[in-house]
């Protein structure tokens, strides 16, 4: 009779030693560091997060958070007097929005944002008929400074006014393109040189990531 | 006068238009402006064939108010624009202007500019007058 308390502090023993075991892989498992996965662009763990703006769309009406949540937006910030960047980018974003015609995801939810960073010479019809020639569903707007600051702070966005040789200005200006998850998560970043390749495989790779989390 | 005339050939501008006359330029465009865009840009491929040296600048054109050599630089994220008072080539040397990098930036133009035309531009070459002409285009020529 004296064998049956050894059998079960035997058996109490295992299932302390199972309880520990298990705890230890729980807390390993919460406590370990989220990897970043290893898709090109991806912002991840802890990506920006867009929260409420308001600029002057190319169509008259606005954009602003509303128009970005529930969708994939490939944003880019340039204005109509850059000669290079700014025309080679949206050139590039033509080809992105080809590439991914057929790409579910895209075809659904995705949209093109050109956002000008330069008011004072950029009104919003010069803006569409910009954007347009590119592609005529992409998206065009801009707002005064604070307006602008709303977007481009939390993206990490510069713009710096720049006298030229001619008596002008010029923007220099942050020439990546952003993508903003439906919950308006700024889940990927390419930056130049840009080819549509690229930021069309980053587009499927970062959404497919970014909609299951 | 054998040496008067080694020194007069020293003297005359013959080299300099020799040495500008084996400039070699290929693969030249001007992008197609989008509308409402006040400029665009022009961009080739520029080869010195030539035995000296040749400093190119003083751009313009009859179709913009202001033609100016343009190099966008990446400073991290941000895209720069530094002009460049000029284009200098060592004999055998070449530049290549391509979008995001070296280019003629053609700002203000005369008249609304659309695929199929030509773009000339003017520009000295060691002092003596030079031109290229550019087809307008939607895309960049494809790579030969």
């Amino acid at each position: 009779m004296t064998s049956a308390p050894k059998s079960s502090s035997v058996t109490a023993l295992f299932v302390l030693v199972g309880f520990i075991a298990v705890s230890a892989g729980l807390i390993f498992a919460a406590t370990r560091v989220p990897e970043q996965p290893a898709i090109p662009g991806l912002l991840w763990p802890d990506p920006p997060v867009l929260s409420s703006f308001s600029l002057q769309g190319s169509d008259g009406a606005r954009i602003d958070q509303d128009r970005l949540k529930g969708r994939w937006t490939l944003l880019f910030f340039g204005f109509t007097n850059c000669p290079d960047v700014c025309p080679t980018t949206l050139a590039v974003l033509k080809q992105v929005a080809a590439q991914l015609a057929e790409d579910p995801l895209f075809k659904r939810q995705g949209q093109v944002l050109f956002i000008s960073l330069d008011p004072e010479r950029d009104t919003p019809e010069q803006m569409g008929k910009y954007v347009h020639y590119f592609n005529p569903g992409f998206l065009a707007a801009t707002g005064d400074g604070p307006a602008l600051d709303a977007v481009t702070v939390p993206l990490g966005v510069i713009r710096a006014k720049v006298a030229d040789a001619s008596g002008g200005y010029t923007i220099d200006h942050t020439a990546s393109i952003f993508l903003i998850d439906p919950q308006l998560r700024v889940l990927g970043k390419f930056g130049m040189p840009h080819t549509a390749t690229a930021i069309s495989d980053g587009f499927r790779a970062i959404s497919n990531f970014g909609a299951s989390r | 006068m054998k040496r008067l005339l080694t020194l007069l050939a020293l003297l005359l501008p013959a080299p300099v238009a020799l040495a500008c006359a084996e400039l070699e330029i290929s693969r030249a465009w001007v992008r197609e402006p989008p509308p409402g865009a006040p400029g665009t840009a022009a961009y080739f491929l520029i080869r010195n064939a030539g035995s000296q040296p040749v400093v190119l600048q003083g751009w313009s054109s009859p179709g913009f108010a202001h033609v100016m050599l343009h190099e966008t630089v990446m400073n991290g994220e941000r895209a720069e624009m530094r002009h460049q008072e000029a284009l200098e080539l060592a004999p055998g040397g070449a530049a290549e202007l391509r979008p995001g990098g070296l280019h003629l930036m053609l700002m203000q133009p005369g008249a609304p500019l659309s695929a199929g035309q030509v773009v000339t531009v003017d520009f000295s070459c060691n002092g003596a007058p030079a031109q290229l002409s550019a087809p307008v285009q939607q895309e960049a020529p494809a790579q030969p």
